[in-house]
């Protein structure tokens, strides 16, 4: 596991307030959103607003292509890293 | 006004033995994290965008409708509502820092209401008041207004208060006090069955008002009125004054 994805994984348990979920227990490739981690659209909004702060990327809320970065912590480390 | 109601399964909180003294003027009562209920009805990913402010309410308002099968309206009070959540969004905003989204979709007065009829899947109409010091005894008038146009034949009232954040203890006019109590409302019949009354802890407590005007005397000591109103329903006195700005609340039981 890159230091990125472990950061990722840590980011979103201490942003969305993961109760007992531990960074081992994320997946890389696992879907964040609904099925997997459960996650929901106000945790997506709260999670853009945490990456932008963190890794000073820019997330355009209309674009398709968003809603692919957000499917994975596989997709958002390669997004943050083509961004940054 | 002067008007009768049923109470029972009433439930409270208080963090009233956590006390702390702010400045020489105010006592504060905050709940530690550690004591905050810990709502195991509730799914972990429900239960962790909940504020201590919720957590309190919520409890309550589970303990107390956990005992009744009946339908039942929501009137949610509160003086404050969930300052500590808002004064952080309007610093955020003072600041020009962006809002967190998630506090954001909470910050509305009747938050603690929608979440409950969520969690619940009760569609029942509900309401969310806010009228200073006489917050929950507002939400006791709409409750009669409710139940005696027969909209409903029991109210559930939930009523949350917590001590102010720092920022606004300088405007403190009453002691600072975590607090939260729920309790199952209904009308008073004019011919009670006779099963009614072996609810325990059911009490038909008529509300009288009178106007009058505050003294200013030890303003600084005084509690809010819904603690001073739960511990009066749990003690065996008959009657109590409680004195808001502008008028005096008498309450007193009625025999059943």
């Amino acid at each position: 596991m890159t230091d990125l994805k472990a950061n990722l994984k840590a980011l979103i348990i201490e942003t969305l307030d993961l109760e007992d979920v531990s960074v081992d227990d994320i997946q890389d490739d696992e879907p964040l959103f609904i099925d997997g981690l459960g996650l929901d659209s106000i945790d997506a909004l709260e999670l853009g607003l945490a990456i932008k702060k963190t890794f000073n990327v820019k997330i355009d809320a209309n674009s398709d292509d968003t809603k692919q970065h957000f499917s994975s912590v596989n997709s958002l480390s390669q997004f943050i890293t083509e961004n940054k | 006004m002067d008007f009768s109601l049923k109470i029972s399964h009433l439930t409270s909180l208080s963090a009233a033995s956590n006390g702390q003294q702010l400045g020489d003027k105010f006592i504060q009562y905050s709940f530690g994290k550690a004591d905050l209920p810990a709502l195991p009805q509730l799914k972990p990913m429900q239960r962790r965008r909940l504020s201590p402010f919720a957590k309190i309410a919520l409890h309550c308002a589970y303990e107390s409708s956990q005992q009744t099968n009946a339908a039942f309206d929501i009137i949610f009070s509160s003086r404050h509502g969930d300052l500590d959540k808002t004064s952080a969004l309007l610093n955020d905003l003072a600041e020009k820092e962006p809002l967190s989204p998630t506090a954001f979709s909470l910050s509305v007065h009747n938050a603690v209401p929608g979440l409950f009829s969520i969690f619940t899947q009760n569609t029942a109409p509900s309401s969310a008041i806010s009228a200073g010091k006489e917050s929950f005894l507002m939400a006791l008038v709409d409750a009669y207004a409710r139940l005696h146009s027969h909209n409903c034949d029991q109210v559930l009232l939930i009523h949350a208060d917590q001590a102010l954040p720092e920022f606004y203890v300088e405007y403190a006019d009453e002691s600072q006090v975590d607090h939260a109590f729920a309790c199952i409302v209904t009308r008073v019949e004019e011919a009670p069955k006779a099963i009614e009354k072996q609810t325990p802890n059911t009490e038909i407590i008529r509300f009288s008002t009178t106007a009058h005007t505050a003294t200013q005397d030890n303003v600084a000591n005084s509690t809010p009125l819904a603690l001073n109103f739960v511990t009066w329903f749990n003690s065996s006195q008959s009657h109590c004054n409680l004195s808001s700005s502008d008028k005096l609340w008498r309450l007193s039981r009625v025999e059943q």
